[in-house]
């Protein structure tokens, strides 16, 4: 009698096995979905509401596959390079036309009908309508232009592979290098950990820097001398965030910066003496929650902002020009 | 003609490098004053293949031992310390991998995907334990197999169990085996290693539920001996299979039997067939005429079966990570589950569409409906051969082991009174 | 005599059978050691799909992973501020013990000149959970990535975090390409 109740107990215990073994195989699941070792930004992203003084109030659908920059000319038409060509949309922001490029650009800007590329290690020239004017000669053969800015009589190129910015007349001379390493002069150079390297002209015709290993902002002269510079290290919205920071930023025509960081993915605006004013926007929603392995590489890949001074933003992640007005 | 060739292949080579060019991410780097020397970065290779080919050796090297002691010398003795040595070099040094059990996973998704290098020794495991089988028996069971070895040291109270439940819950491996080469072959699991009850004993880590279906098992193989072995194990199933035809086999008695009835329940695992009494044989015609009926009747159990697996096709697929992804997302969009797991929200950030990853869950559906197909078939083969031996009557005089579930352990040697 | 034809019968039954056998057996032999012999199958973690989960760090069946991480110096920019080594919600930017990321502290920090630093995983320490691995991504350029060592892998027939693996980034590849590194191909 004993016996067959120990064997009873045994068989339902070994029922019991395959029924857990059903049961995990068929319907378990299979790993919690907490992260004991989570690395979550989301904190330092929220931003508290009265910062934010920017409204996005249009959205531009691009048809690339990658994007890479975007400028906007005197008369409101907004030009972005990607994909081997630039689409160019007028100031209803329906597209009008698209050049096709041998390669693709990493940045450009335009002034008086004509657009400057970087491409690669060189320069290139189109007009406003496509035709291919010039190609200048490259500094040297490592180059790599990230960004580039063109007022009447200067086009200066940052070169992140050669860490200096490049002056060039209108026509392709090559007229100075600026900031590059020069213990004699003592100019510590740029430090570029990654291939962001951007410029800009102020309204005022003067050249700023950013130099993202610092933290900073530089303003040179034509000459390339120093002049000032402003910009601190914080994960706070005071400063900049992360290791090397801002990578994109652009001027309005009140001399202030509009600023974007990676990591962080925000866009903020200084004023001209580099005060934090106002936040312009956080990309900081449930998609960004997620995980994200698009993480590596920036989100916004350019700014530009309009006579107007709406502020125009590059979004290479949903492929789009996010625009923002003031308040 | 050589000129132009030369020019295109330098055009291609000039095209390849452009490529490159582009695709690779550029960094610059730091324009270091110091000497500094970037450290070379280490990858590691796989361990050498030798101490694989050593198992090996120790495998045939083992196994001919065993069968030799077996069926030589006919020492339970010898046997059991043996046993004791591949608990200790299969199972706690070498961590229960590699295994013959699971080996018959790796062979069988070799056969069906072609993109699949499978390790020698997965094909020496596979093999060698069904040639020994096909000459002296499952000797391989009897005290080399690591899993067998852990249960037989735990064979302490061993209790008879009824032949019909024996039968019954025999035909649970044959569902396993089934399941394991269906999921082996459309490359979703290995089933058999991730049920593996005494892996996590082995190696001294594992999930709580391997320690609990390990320990529940050793616990029950207390009194109902290697119930891992008898009603679980799928390679036993083809050893089994193997076995009834084997050349050579352990008999109970080295002579004669004499028909002492002393082995008679030496055996904790039920494989000693007894002699038929003579009273209770049937007439002939109505045996014949039953055989006949199953006969005919397997046929259709085998269609009735494959038709079933066919209606289970879509439960047997959501093992599949992609095609159960594809259910919870389904689930989700349909607001049916709240809480989204890693995976939906990993889904989503990745950008991928829906609709290419419904079309490759369906693809997946798809091949288990063949495979449901053809498990089912096979299972419904096997019940309809179950019921065909059943009603096969051998005529027996002696007391012998059953070749087929027999594991050749030796243990009812020693209640033999016969000396040659 | 009856019972002998029997027995004969049976006997040549069993012999087919096992020839079957053996002639079945022989054939997968044949045909999958040509197979096994041009090459050999390891597990791969593709990081351009890696999402650092953290389950490579819970899910090995090892008791630490087999999943470390890699530094890819290639890709370094040496920066003092360093996302993979240092906490993001600092109060203070310095590289005190309690604003290391590691949670095994598996990062050794070293200067080399003004202002670079480098930095080296201590691979007994890594456990392949792979936050700073995300630290990195977010700020940096991505050269800390999650590989498997083949060295401490034993390349079981179904990786369990491959099972797991939320983003499919786990494969079966050929040995010659174990390991797979983004930027820079190796």
């Amino acid at each position: 009698m004993k016996q067959k109740l120990v064997i009873a107990l045994s068989l339902i215990l070994l029922i019991g096995v395959i029924f857990l073994i059903y049961n995990d195989l068929f319907n378990g699941n299979p790993a919690d979905s907490t992260n004991a070792t989570e690395y979550n930004l989301e904190k330092l992203k929220q931003i508290d509401s009265s910062l934010i003084c920017y409204n996005e109030v249009i959205t531009i659908d691009l048809t690339m596959e990658s994007v890479n920059a975007l400028t906007i000319d005197s008369n409101s038409n907004i030009y972005v390079a990607g994909d081997n060509e630039i689409q160019i949309f007028d100031k209803t922001l329906q597209k009008t036309h698209t050049i096709k490029l041998d390669s693709s650009a990493n940045c450009l800007a335009v002034f008086d009908n004509t657009l400057y590329l970087g491409v690669g290690n060189y320069v290139e020239v189109y007009t406003s309508k496509g035709v291919k004017l010039s190609r200048w000669k490259s500094f040297n053969s490592k180059g790599y232009i990230t960004s580039i800015a063109v007022n009447k009589t200067n086009v200066y190129a940052a070169d992140a592979e050669n860490k200096a910015i490049l002056r060039y007349n209108l026509n392709g001379v090559l007229l100075n290098v600026i900031g590059k390493k020069d213990k004699d002069k003592s100019i510590d150079g740029f430090i570029i950990p990654s291939m962001y390297f951007d410029l800009a002209i102020s309204a005022e015709n003067e050249l700023w820097v950013a130099n993202p290993g610092k933290h900073e902002l530089i303003n040179f002269t034509e000459k390339g001398d120093f002049r000032t510079s402003w910009g601190i290290a914080s994960m706070q919205t005071t400063g900049f965030a992360g290791c090397c920071n801002p990578i994109h930023f652009c001027m309005l025509s009140n001399g202030s910066f509009v600023t974007f960081e990676k990591g962080l993915d925000r866009i903020k605006l200084h004023d001209q003496t580099g005060k934090l004013e106002c936040i312009v926007a956080s990309f900081s929603d449930a998609n960004a929650q997620a995980l994200d392995n698009c993480s590596i590489g920036a989100r916004v890949h350019d700014l530009a902002t309009d006579l107007q001074g709406n502020i125009y933003a590059l979004d290479a992640k949903d492929k789009k020009i996010r625009v923002f007005s003031r308040k | 003609m050589k000129n132009y060739l030369v020019k295109l292949i330098l055009a291609l080579i000039l095209f390849i490098q452009a490529f490159n060019l582009y695709a690779v991410q550029r960094f610059p780097k730091p324009e270091f004053e110091t000497k500094y020397s970037q450290p070379t970065m280490q990858t590691p290779c796989p361990r050498s293949v030798y101490m694989e080919y050593f198992d090996v050796a120790v495998l045939v090297a083992s196994l001919s031992l065993i069968t030799w002691l077996i069926l030589k010398k006919r020492s339970r003795q010898g046997v059991f310390w043996t046993t004791i040595f591949s608990l200790l070099y299969f199972g706690f040094y070498r961590k229960g991998c590699i295994c013959a059990v699971g080996s018959l996973q790796n062979v069988t998704m070799a056969l069906f995907n072609p993109d699949y290098y499978i390790p020698i020794t997965a094909i020496a495991f596979f093999i060698i334990p069904l040639v020994f089988t096909m000459f002296y028996g499952r000797t391989f069971c009897a005290g080399i197999c690591p899993l067998g070895a852990i249960q037989d040291i735990f064979v302490l109270r061993p209790m008879p169990l009824k032949q019909w439940v024996q039968t019954i819950l025999g035909l649970i491996p044959y569902i396993y085996l089934g399941l394991a080469v269906l999921y082996a072959a459309t490359g979703t699991d290995f089933i058999v290693c991730r049920y593996d009850p005494f892996v996590g004993i082995f190696r001294h880590n594992g999930t709580f539920m391997m320690f609990a279906i390990g320990g529940v098992l050793l616990l029950i193989g207390v009194f109902v001996a290697r119930p891992y072995c008898r009603f679980l194990c799928p390679y036993g199933v083809l050893l089994n299979f193997v076995s009834r035809v084997s050349k050579n086999h352990l008999s109970i008695a080295p002579g004669k039997c004499i028909e002492c009835r002393l082995c008679e329940n030496s055996c904790p695992f039920g494989a000693i067939n007894k002699p038929t009494p003579t009273r209770n044989v049937e007439k002939r015609n109505v045996m014949v005429k039953r055989f006949a009926i199953y006969f005919v009747i397997t046929p259709l159990l085998i269609l009735l079966g494959g038709w079933t697996g066919s209606r289970f096709h879509e439960n047997l697929a959501k093992v599949h990570p992609k095609v159960r992804l594809a259910n919870e997302l389904l689930l989700a969009n349909n607001n049916k589950i709240s809480s989204l797991s890693m995976e939906i929200s990993t889904f989503k950030s990745m950008g991928k569409p829906l609709d290419k990853l419904y079309a490759e869950a369906n693809i997946i559906i798809d091949k288990f409906y063949i495979g449901g197909w053809i498990l089912g078939g096979f299972l419904g083969l096997v019940f309809g051969l179950t019921l065909v031996n059943l009603s096969v009557f051998q005529y027996r005089t002696d007391y012998t082991t059953n070749k087929g579930t027999c594991f050749s352990c030796a243990r009812c040697v020693d209640f033999c009174p016969v000396k040659k | 005599m009856a019972e002998k034809k029997q027995y004969n019968r049976r006997d040549f039954i069993n012999n087919s059978l096992r020839a079957g056998i053996a002639v079945s057996l022989a054939g997968i032999t044949v045909a999958l050691t040509t197979r096994a012999l041009s090459g050999k199958s390891v597990w791969q973690l593709n990081p351009a799909k890696c999402v650092q989960c953290g389950r490579c760090a819970t899910s090995c069946i090892l008791e630490t992973s087999a999943v470390k991480c890699v530094h890819v110096y290639d890709m370094c920019g040496y920066c003092d501020l360093c996302g993979g080594y240092l906490r993001p919600d600092t109060k203070e930017l310095n590289t005190a013990a309690e604003n290391q990321l590691c949670p095994t502290s598996a990062i050794s920090r070293k200067y080399i000149e003004e202002p670079f630093f480098e930095y080296q995983i201590i691979e007994e320490l890594c456990i392949g959970c792979g936050k700073c691995v995300k630290g990195c991504g977010a700020f940096g350029n991505g050269s800390l990535q999650l590989q498997i060592n083949h060295k401490l892998c034993v390349n079981c027939n179904q990786c369990a975090i491959a099972r797991v693996c939320p983003s499919e980034a786990f494969s079966l590849v050929s040995a010659s390409d174990a390991y797979l590194y983004q930027g820079k191909k190796m």
